[in-house]
């Protein structure tokens, strides 16, 4: 069950295949409030009398460009934006970040890809994100919505720094999260230096999360790049 | 003023002042040779028909015999003996006296007599006094004290010295006004070296070397026009049909991904529909290197400059390559010496540069491979070093890295290599066991960087 299902979803997008396809991913993915419009001046309707939680913006469209639907759209409604367009050049990227979007996608996309990104935005704005996320593990679970380690032996809280770093691995859970972008996470733009100091969390994550701390299954160094968290089945 | 011009003006103004010293030293010979002898009358000067006169002339007992020819007809000629009395004479005008007494020959004193222009030649009895007609030479009475010879070279030095200087300075100052429109020439052509827009006013005696830079001018600003639009065509021409071509293939990757999920249980359908999705890809990152390399070829693009730290660069390129793949027949081993290392450059190129070398060991070995990245600073620059242990790249990849491909197969290479020279860097790539990469970046100054890494 999608936790944001019932949230308004519009789509502005002019070529009809795509603008079906996107509503169709969004269906599959659980979302059930859609709006489509084939314009910028359909867009514009939908934003001034519905309450839209989330648009998707092509950029170029037949009677406007995406960019100037943005400064439109704002004037009605704070809810984020995410760029899909064919324009990948990085002048256009920037120009689109540099709007104030909270996504740039460029066609075209993987659509399981595009959903995370919709759902991680959706998660950043309404900040109902992992309050009942679990993830199971072989003998014991981990509840982000009360940031702790749930075993036979009792609950063991996490710490906020462990908190980020596990919420960013299970983002990219099955993948491989390099120090830096764990660094980041946890400490911001000036992370440099803190290695050592990630290298100390983990090893407490892996205390709590792990049945054989010395011999971890879950959560998986990769040598000289970072961390992966393996994760099986959820729950 | 410019280097070239001041030598240019230094020999104009010294070759005019040795050829006016030249001309001076020539005409004071010349008036020399030519003025310091008289006009001559009959072909000989006087004091030789004089001098003929006075060896021709034979005493006879009835008095003097010269025989015709010796004395010219416009000529005359007296012989005054010791009294004062002409005792002989030939064509004598008239008005010249028949007596003399010592003060008239004093005042002739080889001068004039009567206005008429007279030579004197001392005989033994008396004297022989030539006359040639009036006003046919004309005599000056020049003394010098010996002290004017004495001191005659240091007055020649000083009047050379101050001709060599006057010659100069007059050169000088007519070699200001050349110089002004050589000047103007000079920054004519260094405008049309660095192909900036030329109009030079057409004057003076340059007007039509002005004319000819300035009609050169015109033409490669023509040109540069022309090819500017021809390039913008293209480039827009690639990234239109990159736009093209991404749109269907968001609607044919979106489509395969949704067989995929439906027909989970059907191995054909699925394997088919993955298939689909995973050639999709190679097309749009195809189509994405293309523009890249469309972009640096024409310049169209400017780069996004920025800090850009090398090694969590590399980290993340890496990690997104070993997370895309399928199998795990790869084994990525990086050695990063340097956490520091910060260069300035555009980090959506870099990356994509990186990504394609690394891409390009996993593309060449379809069987896996082990692949080294080292990362080392040294003497202000970071080196880094891609290779595997596989079967390298095809020669005629390598040979024809710095031309854009015939075909997109082979895109990456091309593209890295445009991408490291836009960053002041360099990159050479052989064949040793396998690829080899090695790319140089200029060190970014790490003190400003440091903090942002």
């Amino acid at each position: 069950m999608n936790e944001f299902s019932d949230y308004r979803i519009l789509i502005t997008e002019d070529d009809k295949e795509i603008r079906k396809m996107l509503e169709e991913m969004l269906r599959r993915e659980g979302f059930n409030n859609i709006c489509a419009s084939e314009d910028g001046a359909g867009a514009v309707k939908v934003v001034k009398s519905l309450n839209v939680a989330l648009c998707l913006l092509d950029v170029m469209l037949p009677d406007c460009d995406g960019f100037s639907l943005y400064g439109d759209i704002r004037r009605y409604s704070d809810c984020p934006v995410i760029f899909i367009t064919a324009r990948g050049e990085a002048a256009d990227r920037i120009k689109g970040l540099g709007l104030g979007a909270d996504d740039y996608i460029v066609k075209p996309f993987l659509g399981r890809e595009l959903m995370l990104r919709v759902t991680a935005v959706l998660r950043r704005t309404y900040g109902r994100a992992d309050t009942d996320t679990v993830i199971e593990l072989e003998d014991r679970r981990i509840s982000f919505g009360s940031a702790s380690v749930i075993g036979s032996e009792g609950e063991v809280p996490l710490t906020a720094k462990e908190f980020v770093l596990l919420k960013k691995l299970y983002e990219n859970k099955n993948r491989i999260v390099t120090n830096d972008a764990l660094c980041m996470a946890a400490w911001g733009d000036g992370y440099y230096g803190y290695e050592n100091t990630l290298m100390v969390h983990i090893r407490h994550l892996r205390e709590k999360i792990e049945k054989n701390p010395s011999s971890p299954c879950h959560l998986i160094t990769v040598k000289g790049l970072g961390y992966k968290l393996v994760i099986k089945r959820e729950g | 003023m410019s280097k070239t011009l001041f030598k240019i003006f230094i020999r104009f103004t010294f070759t005019a002042a040795v050829t006016a010293m030249v001309l001076f030293v020539m005409n004071v010979a010349g008036f020399a040779f030519l003025g310091g002898e008289v006009s001559y009358l009959n072909d000989r000067p006087p004091r030789g028909i004089l001098n003929d006169v006075s060896k021709e002339l034979v005493r006879t007992e009835g008095g003097f015999y010269l025989k015709d020819g010796v004395l010219p007809d416009n000529f005359w000629c007296i012989f005054v003996n010791d009294e004062g009395d002409v005792i002989w004479s030939q064509n004598k005008p008239d008005d010249v006296p028949e007596h003399y007494t010592l003060k008239d020959i004093a005042v002739i004193k080889g001068w004039f007599l009567n206005d008429y222009p007279v030579y004197i030649s001392i005989e033994n009895d008396g004297m022989l006094i030539m006359g040639i007609p009036k006003n046919a030479v004309a005599k000056y009475y020049i003394e010098y004290t010996m002290d004017w010879f004495d001191t005659f070279w240091q007055r020649l030095l000083c009047i050379v010295l101050v001709n060599l200087i006057l010659a100069s300075v007059l050169s000088s100052i007519f070699g200001i006004r050349l110089y002004r429109r050589l000047k103007i020439l000079f920054d004519g052509i260094n405008d049309l070296r660095r192909e900036k827009a030329v109009n030079i006013k057409e004057k003076g005696i340059f007007r039509e070397l002005y004319k000819s830079i300035n009609e050169t001018s015109k033409a490669i600003g023509l040109k540069n026009s022309t090819l500017a639009a021809r390039d913008t065509a293209r480039s827009e021409w690639v990234s239109g049909i990159s736009h093209d071509i991404r749109t269907p293939l968001s609607v044919v990757i979106g489509s395969a991904e949704a067989l995929e999920e439906r027909y989970d249980g059907d191995g054909e359908i699925r394997t088919r529909a993955g298939l689909i999705k995973a050639q999709s890809l190679k097309i749009k990152k195809l189509v994405e290197d293309l523009n890249v390399i469309s972009s640096l070829e024409y310049g169209m693009q400017p780069l996004n400059m920025g800090d850009v730290a090398l090694c969590p660069l590399i980290r993340r390129v890496v990690s997104d390559i070993i997370n895309s793949l399928w199998q795990d027949k790869y084994d990525i081993e990086l050695c990063l010496e340097d956490e520091s290392a910060v260069v300035r450059g555009d980090e959506y190129l870099l990356e994509r540069a990186f990504f394609n070398l690394v891409n390009n060991c996993i593309v060449h070995n379809g069987g896996g491979c082990r692949i080294t990245i080292t990362l080392k600073s040294k003497k202000g620059f970071v080196f880094i070093v891609i290779k595997d242990d596989g079967k390298g790249v095809p020669e005629d990849i390598i040979r024809d890295m710095d031309k854009m491909p015939a075909s997109a197969h082979g895109l990456g290479l091309p593209m890295a290599k445009k991408i490291m020279p836009a960053h002041k860097g360099s990159m050479s790539v052989y064949n040793d066991n396998g690829f080899n990469v090695c790319i140089s970046l200029p060190v970014y100054d790490r003190k400003r960087a440091g903090g942002k890494l």
